[in-house]
């Protein structure tokens, strides 16, 4: 397992990116698999910048976690900002073609699982991304 | 930071590079807009652009259909496997223009 936690800002999130590719890249798996999984996790930690924190909160942090074990995968996140409701998260329909809503959409292509826990004494949202590598 | 451009046979071509993501979004954003509204035909090179996330397909969306609004031409030209691995996974690459080769 390795953790990390970044400023909850939109310059942090190629930093998130590296951090869980580099985690990937030492698991040795595959590259296009890597692609994938860094553009769902990279999606989901622009949610939480963007939607959680409103953009911007220096002040604010993401926590990241990622696991393997026996190829499954899973990438944790956690932050304080505003409390998300899972039932109010939905992908937009691809037919109707306007700009917004694909990251929703990219995260459940990708994914195997995407899991809200409930809210905890040090973190107001944590989501866990899960997929299956074999 | 600016992304380069070149005037080349009549038309604009934009080079957006690296990772185009919510950090990026705003400087790719105006750029291509403002390349939209002075030229009336704007190439987008995204050989260079290493990722490419959602926020960052929005623009090239928005970019598109501004470009409609004023009757401009607007093209992708040679996305990166990257770029194009995203736009084939939400079926765009049959709404832009692109060029490959």
């Amino acid at each position: 397992m390795n953790s990390k936690s970044f400023k909850a800002n939109p310059g942090a999130l190629k930093e998130i990116r590296n951090f869980l590719s580099a985690f990937l890249i030492e698991k040795n798996i595959e590259k296009s698999l890597i692609d994938k999984i860094i553009l769902a996790a990279g999606e989901a930690a622009m949610n939480i910048v963007q939607h959680s924190y409103n953009g911007k909160n220096d002040n604010e942090i993401i926590r990241t976690e990622i696991y393997l074990n026996n190829q499954e995968l899973e990438i944790h996140f956690f932050d304080n900002g505003k409390p998300v409701v899972p039932k109010n998260i939905k992908p937009r329909n691809l037919e109707e073609i306007k700009p917004g809503g694909l990251g929703t959409f990219f995260i459940g292509e990708i994914m195997d699982e995407v899991e809200w826990k409930s809210k905890s004494e040090d973190w107001t949202n944590h989501l866990i991304l899960k997929k299956k590598l074999k | 930071m600016v992304y380069a451009q070149e005037i080349k046979e009549g038309k604009v071509i934009l080079y957006l590079d690296g990772e185009i993501d919510l950090d990026k979004t705003d400087l790719a954003r105006n750029s291509i807009l403002k390349c939209i509204e002075k030229n009336n035909k704007v190439f987008v090179d995204l050989a260079k652009v290493s990722y490419i996330d959602s926020s960052g397909i929005s623009v090239l969306i928005e970019a598109h259909q501004k470009a409609q609004k004023l009757e401009k031409e607007f093209y992708l030209q040679y996305p990166s496997k990257a770029v194009m691995s995203v736009l084939e996974m939400a079926k765009l690459d049959v709404f832009f223009n692109i060029s490959k080769s």
